[in-house]
């Protein structure tokens, strides 16, 4: 709500100036013809005063839908009510990137009706992230526009969540009814759904001797089962940087527009289906992490999280702390699922070393390459070849990854994970190997 | 003029809606009608007037907050006191309406964005308002044509107190007719978000 004043325009100063000036040089001079000249200014500024706002102004806004998602829009209102002389209201909306406005121009007005105007304008949203709706000049007028008031609104803020990337996996799909999730756990253990049959180790229950088999071999065997933990999926976006274009989702998409849309997908699918599925960026200004959970709800809050992500940016590579601290954090309690789906460009090198590093621990990991191809073109030639010098090496890095048995894919959206999530699966029921 | 600010007044220029541009020529060719007229009317065309006309016209157009425009206005009628003797000739019916066209376009524009579209609505409640104005004016007209045929000695004292009766009745009944103009307390629209 704002209490503003009406203040007199340059047009009933003109009315007014013009019609005394000419009346009076027409009295003495003995025109009368001038008179003639100086009456639409003499009624508009008779008009004017007559209908002069004489009560204070009443203005209230909003914004119709707090949070979008990317490409939706939602409605900008504002009333004005309050002097009974009140004719005609405009406003305009700053101009902000990734926002469209409907009219195209920003730009609004509509006539009183009942001593009161409505604004209504379009705002759509085409990039995620929490950016406010910025400013509205607001303007109204009286008849002859003789008295205007004006205001600027305050922003409001506005959650863009973002639009998932067309996604879904079948790998690993054997649904279990009795576990938590649709899929089954990849790893064995103590749990319901038969696995297979094995030789009989130190630490097996009795019960799960099979011995009709056993008689047959002649040594103890036993029934393997998978173990009753629904799938734990982990979320891992890279915000140290944002590399190539963000168009909005009309348009190309940047790396962290990738990364974003692509965690959105894998959220999107697992996390309705009952499976956890956590969330922690790293490289942002603040830390932002979502604990395992299931659900709609935890969908929510990992997209509420993921329209947060901010780059970093100019934040120093010291203070975003080395590979060992952001390990340490990463593996305090997210990271720690089953199937750690880490998204990145993959430019920085402390990037790819931490993903090694997660993979010498024995953790299952998939890196998803979200650098866009785009990246190289540039309209400065040194810029363009430093990129593909730049990505030489890192196509040499990326070898040294995949060499330490963790799979880098490029994100093609449906069965992007496929492969992998069965290879994975398929390693997980072998014996391992890990570093202490 | 640096490059960026040719580039802004460009970028300017692009953003302004079409239907702006058509309020900007009707508020630059409005004055220069007026000029044309009085200069037909007192015989013979002072081109640096006109030009000058022209000039403020379009800096008015394009500052409409300004007060470029009561300038442009005060040079016209000073051209019409200074080549007109005339005080019955009707020419001086479309010279006024051309400088009330001029003052409504260029108040109009001072209130609305460059880039929007002025609503239909807006453009005819204005053209109403517009009918009684050039009532008023064709009744004043009428009345100094009477008093000059009259040969009443040129009392202007008489025509003014005319004019303040027309005027004012014209306020009235405007008022009394005037839907906007709403008893309904202010408190309960806005109540209504």
């Amino acid at each position: 709500m704002n209490r503003t004043g009406w203040r007199p325009t340059a047009a009933y100063v003109r009315a007014a100036v013009g019609a005394v000036t000419v009346i009076a040089f027409a009295l003495v001079w003995r025109r009368p013809d001038i008179l003639v000249i100086a009456a639409p200014m003499a009624v508009v500024t008779v008009w004017s005063v007559v209908t002069r706002p004489d009560s204070a102004t009443e203005f209230a806004d909003r914004l119709g839908h707090p949070t979008l998602r990317e490409g939706d829009a939602t409605t900008w209102r504002a009333t004005i009510a309050g002097p009974g002389g009140i004719d005609l209201a405009a406003a305009v909306i700053d101009p902000a990137p990734w926002t469209e406005t409907r009219p195209s121009s920003g730009a609004v007005t509509a006539s009183a009706s009942t001593g009161s105007v409505q604004l209504a304008m379009g705002v759509r949203s085409t990039r995620w992230g929490r950016r406010p709706v910025e400013r509205v000049r607001v303007v109204a007028a009286t008849p002859w526009a003789a008295f205007r008031w004006s205001m600027v609104t305050d922003r409001h803020e506005l959650t863009t969540l973002p639009l998932p990337a067309v996604f879904d996996a079948d790998a690993a799909a054997r649904p279990s009814d009795g576990l938590v999730g649709l899929h089954r756990s990849a790893r064995a253990g103590e749990g319901n759904e038969f696995a297979g049959i094995r030789p009989f180790r130190p630490g097996d229950r009795l019960r799960r001797i099979n011995w009709v088999r056993s008689a047959r071999s002649n040594e103890l065997q036993v029934n393997a089962t998978w173990a009753d933990l629904d799938t734990h999926i982990a979320l891992v976006i890279d915000a140290t940087d944002d590399f190539g274009v963000s168009e909005g989702v009309d348009g190309r998409a940047s790396s962290l527009d990738g990364s974003v849309r692509a965690a959105g997908a894998i959220a999107e699918h697992y996390a309705p289906r009952g499976e956890r599925v956590s969330l922690r960026a790293f490289g942002t200004a603040t830390t932002q992490a979502v604990p395992p959970g299931t659900g709609r709800a935890q969908l929510r809050r990992i997209l509420d999280t993921l329209a947060r992500v901010q780059p970093a940016g100019g934040v120093s590579a010291a203070s975003r702390g080395s590979v060992a601290r952001r390990r340490a954090a990463l593996g305090s309690g997210a990271i720690r699922g089953q199937l750690t789906v880490m998204l990145s460009p993959l430019i920085d090198p402390d990037s790819i070393d931490l993903v090694v590093s997660l993979g010498r621990q024995g953790m299952a990991v998939i890196v998803v390459d979200t650098l866009p191809d785009h990246v190289t073109d540039d309209a400065d030639q040194f810029t363009a070849l430093a990129w593909r010098i730049r990505l030489l090496e890192r196509r040499r890095e990326l070898r040294m990854v995949q060499a330490a048995g963790i799979p880098v894919v490029r994100w093609r959206g449906p069965g992007s994970l496929d492969q992998v999530i069965r290879d994975i699966a398929r390693r997980a029921t072998g014996p391992r190997i890990v570093l202490r | 003029m640096t490059a960026g600010a040719l580039q802004r007044c460009i970028d300017h220029l692009w953003l302004i809606a079409p239907q702006r541009w058509t309020l900007i020529g009707i508020s630059v060719v409005a004055p220069v009608a007026a000029s044309t007229i009085t200069s037909f009317e007192g015989g013979h065309q002072i081109v640096p007037v006109l030009v000058l006309v022209i000039a403020l016209a379009i800096g008015a157009a394009f500052a409409p907050e300004s007060h470029t425009a009561l300038v442009a206005e005060a040079i016209v009628v000073w051209q019409w006191l200074a080549s007109t003797d005339d005080p019955a000739t009707p020419w001086v019916v479309p010279m006024a309406l051309c400088l009330f066209a001029f003052h409504t376009t260029i108040a109009l524009m001072a209130v609305t964005p460059i880039g929007a579209r002025v609503d239909r609505s807006i453009l005819i409640r204005w053209l109403g308002r517009s009918v009684y104005v050039v009532v008023a004016t064709v009744a004043m007209w009428s009345i100094v044509y009477v008093v000059s045929d009259q040969d009443l000695g040129g009392n202007a004292v008489v025509t003014f107190a005319g004019f303040v009766t027309l005027s004012v009745l014209v306020v009235l009944v405007r008022a009394l007719r005037d839907p906007t103009r709403s008893t309904q307390p202010p408190s309960s629209a806005a109540g209504d978000l």
